[in-house]
C-alpha cells in the first residue's frame, strides 16, 4: 500500500512490508476488477512530486484516476479516502495531464475501489471531484 | 456550449435581469459558481447535485462553470437554485436546449429534487412581463406570480421531473390561476366600544383622510381596542394600491400561500422593535415595518416607550412617503406611504389626567411632562390628530351598546375618500388618494376655508404658535371633515374642530 510518510527506513520492517504486499495484491485485484470492466490500464503507481497515483485507467472517451483501499471492513476503507488524500490525488492528477496533453478533454473521473478481505472489490465511480 | 438561462436579483422592490449561464467544459471535474454569490447561493451547487442526482440524472464528469451575469451585482438568496439546475439539465441534454428561452426562471431546490417557494415572485413576474417572457417558480408560487398579467405564460411545478416532463410534453402543467385570500369576517367591529365617542370620531376622521393620530389616556380607555378596529373601517385597496402592497409583502416573504389580499395591511410592532426592523436594513437590506404597512396602518402601542431614536427615524417617512436606506452594498427606496395610529399613557404610572391623582413621584404634571419629553418635538408635529381619552366609568359600561356599527362608518370614509380622490385626479394628481398625501401647494388651493373660517385660523395659528408645517396639518384635517361631510368648502367650524385636535399636541410640545 503506497504512503505519503517519506520517513527514511532504514531496514525493511516487518510490518510495513506486510502493509505493501497486502496493498499490492489489493491493488491487483483492482486492476483485474478494472480491465474486467473494459477499461486499459495506462498506469499503475505513477509516482509525482505531490503524491502517487494507484491505478491510472481509460476506456474510450473516459479517463480514470484510481484509489484503492484495503481494509478489514469496506466502511473503513471508505473512510480511510480522506480530503487531504483526495487532495493528493487531484494534484497528482494534474501531473498526469501535464505529461499526457491528449486526455484532457476526456471525462475526467476520480474512482475510489474498496477490498476487503476476500470479499469482492467495491467499485465507487465519481467518489470525489476536483473541487475540494 | 454555453447555455443561457434568465432570472432576477432584487433590488428593493425592483428585479433586476440576471443571466445564468452554464458550461459544461472539458477538464478536471468540477463546478464553480461565480458571479459575486453570496453564502445562500454558492450552497446552491450542493442542492443542485443532490436534487440532479434524486431527479435521476447525474453529474457530467466534465468541468461545470456557472456564472451569474452582471458580474459585479451581488446575488444573494436561494432562487438561483432552480434556474442553474434547469440551465445544467439543458447544456447534458435532459431538457430541449431552447426550452427555457423567453423564461424568467426563480425557485429553491430540495435535496429530492423538490421546487420550494422564495420571497420575491410578484415583483419577478411583473420584471418578466415587462420583458415579455414567461416565468417558471414553484407551484406554492404560481397564484401569486399570475397576478403579473393574465397573459403571460406561467409553469409552476412541485418538482424538477414535472418540468422536464412538461417541457418534453408528456405532462404538461396547467396555467396557475390568480388567487384571493379569503378574506375571514373581521370580529372587530365599533359597535363593541361604549363611550369614547370623541375618539371614535377622530378615529372616523382619520380613516377617512389618512391622517396620524395620536390617542392619549390611562391604562384600560381603551385605546388599543380602538385602534385594532381601524382596519374595519378602512376602504379596501385599489388594484394599483394592492400590486405596490403585495410586491412589498412578496420582497419580504410574507404573502402565504400566493394568496394576495385587498385588506389594508396593519403591522404593529412591538415597543422594543429596532430602527431596521421599523424602517428597514440589516443585512439584505429587507423592508420594514414602515413599508409593509404601506398603504395601511402602522399602529405603535405605547409610543413613549420606543426607543426615542428609532421613533425619529419615521420622521422622514412620514413626510415624504418612502424611505431610502443606505448602506455599503445597497441604495436601496421602499415606498412606505402609512397611517401612523400612536397610543400612549399620559404619565409613567398611566393616571395623571385622572382627577384627584396623587402621584408617587410628586406632582403629576411634572411625571406626565418627563414621560412626554420622550416623544420628540418634531414628530409630534406630524401628528395630526391628538386625542385624549379619559377613563371610562362603570356607568358608561351599563349603557346600551352604540347602534353605529363599522359597516355604517366604513360607509362614510369609504364616501370621504371617494370625493378626495376625485379632486385630486382632477388636479392632474393620480398618487395621491387623501388628503394626508396631498402637497401643501395643492392643498392651500383645494383647502381654502371661508373668510370667518379664515379669520379664525389665523388667529388660532398666531395664539398657538403653529409651525408651517402644523398650519397645513390643520388645513388637511378641516378639508377632510369638510369631505366627510360632503361640502365642497371649508367653513369656520371645520377650521375649529381641527384646531381642536392640534391643541393637545401642541400643549405636549410646549411642555416638552
Amino acid at each position: 500500500m503506497p504512503s505519503d510518510r517519506r520517513k527514511a527506513v532504514g531496514g525493511p520492517d516487518p510490518a510495513r512490508a506486510a502493509a505493501f504486499r497486502q496493498g499490492l495484491s489489493a491493488e491487483n485485484r483492482a486492476a483485474l476488477l478494472l480491465i474486467a470492466k473494459g477499461f486499459r490500464i495506462a498506469a499503475r503507481r505513477f509516482k509525482t512530486p505531490v503524491g502517487e497515483l494507484d491505478i491510472v485507467a481509460r476506456r474510450r472517451q473516459t479517463l480514470l484516476f484510481v484509489e484503492v483501499k484495503a481494509r478489514a471492513r469496506s466502511d473503513d476503507a471508505a473512510e480511510a479516502v480522506t480530503l487531504r488524500q483526495q487532495k493528493r490525488i487531484v494534484a497528482a492528477a494534474q501531473y498526469w495531464l501535464a505529461s499526457h496533453p491528449g486526455d484532457y478533454t476526456k471525462y475526467i473521473r476520480f474512482d475510489v475501489i474498496l477490498v476487503t478481505g476476500w470479499g469482492f472489490p467495491r467499485h465507487i465511480a465519481g467518489a470525489f471531484d476536483a473541487e475540494c | 456550449m454555453v447555455q443561457r438561462v434568465s432570472t432576477v436579483a432584487f433590488e428593493g422592490i425592483d428585479a433586476r435581469a440576471v443571466d445564468v449561464q452554464v458550461q459544461v467544459a472539458a477538464g478536471m471535474p468540477a463546478f464553480h459558481v461565480v458571479g459575486l454569490p453570496d453564502k445562500a447561493v454558492s450552497e446552491a451547487r450542493e442542492r443542485v447535485r443532490s436534487a440532479l442526482i434524486a431527479s435521476g440524472l447525474a453529474l457530467p464528469a466534465r468541468r461545470i462553470t456557472v456564472n451569474l451575469a452582471p458580474a459585479d451585482l451581488p446575488k444573494e438568496g436561494s432562487h438561483y437554485d432552480l434556474p442553474i439546475a434547469l440551465g445544467l439539465m439543458a447544456a447534458i441534454g435532459a431538457i430541449p436546449s431552447d426550452a427555457l428561452t423567453g423564461f424568467t426562471v426563480l425557485g429553491e431546490l430540495g435535496l429530492d429534487g423538490s421546487v420550494a417557494p422564495v420571497a420575491g415572485v410578484l415583483p419577478a413576474a411583473i420584471g418578466a412581463n415587462a420583458r415579455s417572457e414567461g416565468l417558471i417558480c414553484a407551484a406554492a408560487c404560481g397564484p401569486e406570480a399570475a397576478w403579473a398579467s393574465p397573459e403571460m405564460e406561467i409553469i409552476a411545478a412541485t418538482s424538477l421531473i414535472q418540468l422536464a416532463n412538461h417541457f418534453r410534453g408528456t405532462q404538461v402543467l396547467a396555467r396557475p390561476q390568480p388567487k384571493v385570500r379569503e378574506v375571514e369576517a373581521n370580529p372587530l367591529d365599533l359597535k363593541d366600544i361604549k363611550g369614547q365617542e370623541s375618539a371614535k370620531r377622530a378615529l372616523e376622521i382619520a380613516a377617512a383622510g389618512g391622517h396620524n393620530l395620536l390617542l392619549c389616556g390611562p391604562p384600560g380607555a381603551g385605546k388599543s381596542m380602538l385602534a385594532s378596529r381601524l382596519p374595519s373601517i378602512l376602504p379596501p385597496l385599489t388594484p394599483a394600491e394592492l400590486l405596490e402592497v403585495s410586491m412589498i409583502a412578496s420582497v419580504a416573504g410574507e404573502i402565504a400561500d400566493g394568496a394576495l389580499t385587498n385588506q389594508r395591511p396593519f403591522r404593529a410592532p412591538h415597543h422594543s422593535a429596532s430602527m431596521a426592523a421599523l424602517v428597514g436594513g440589516g443585512l439584505r437590506v429587507k423592508p420594514g415595518e414602515v413599508s409593509l404597512a404601506h398603504h395601511g396602518v402602522l399602529f405603535l402601542d405605547e409610543f413613549p416607550e420606543f426607543e426615542p431614536r428609532v421613533l425619529d427615524s419615521l420622521r422622514q417617512p412620514l413626510e415624504i412617503g418612502e424611505v431610502s436606506i443606505a448602506r455599503a452594498n445597497h441604495r436601496i427606496t421602499y415606498p412606505a406611504r402609512f397611517m401612523l395610529i400612536a397610543a400612549m399613557n399620559p404619565c409613567r404610572c398611566g393616571h395623571a389626567d385622572d382627577p384627584g391623582f396623587a402621584c408617587r413621584r410628586g406632582a403629576p404634571e411634572r411625571c406626565a411632562a418627563d414621560y412626554q419629553a420622550r416623544l420628540s418635538g418634531p414628530l409630534l408635529d406630524r401628528i395630526d390628530l391628538t386625542v385624549e381619552m379619559p377613563s371610562l366609568s362603570a356607568a358608561d359600561l351599563m349603557l346600551p351598546p352604540p347602534t353605529e356599527d363599522s359597516r355604517t362608518v366604513a360607509a362614510r370614509v369609504a364616501r370621504a375618500r371617494e370625493r378626495q380622490g376625485q379632486r385630486y385626479a382632477q388636479l392632474g394628481l393620480t398618487d395621491v388618494r387623501c388628503n394626508a398625501q396631498a402637497p401643501a401647494t395643492v392643498l392651500e388651493e383645494a383647502a381654502k376655508p371661508d373668510r370667518s373660517g379664515l379669520v379664525l385660523l389665523r388667529e388660532a395659528a398666531d395664539a398657538m404658535r403653529l409651525s408651517a408645517r402644523g398650519y397645513h396639518r390643520v388645513l388637511r384635517v378641516a378639508r377632510t371633515l369638510a369631505d366627510l361631510e360632503g361640502t365642497e368648502t371649508v367653513t369656520r367650524l371645520h377650521v375649529a374642530e381641527a384646531l381642536s385636535y392640534r391643541s393637545l399636541a401642541e400643549e405636549a410640545r410646549r411642555a416638552a
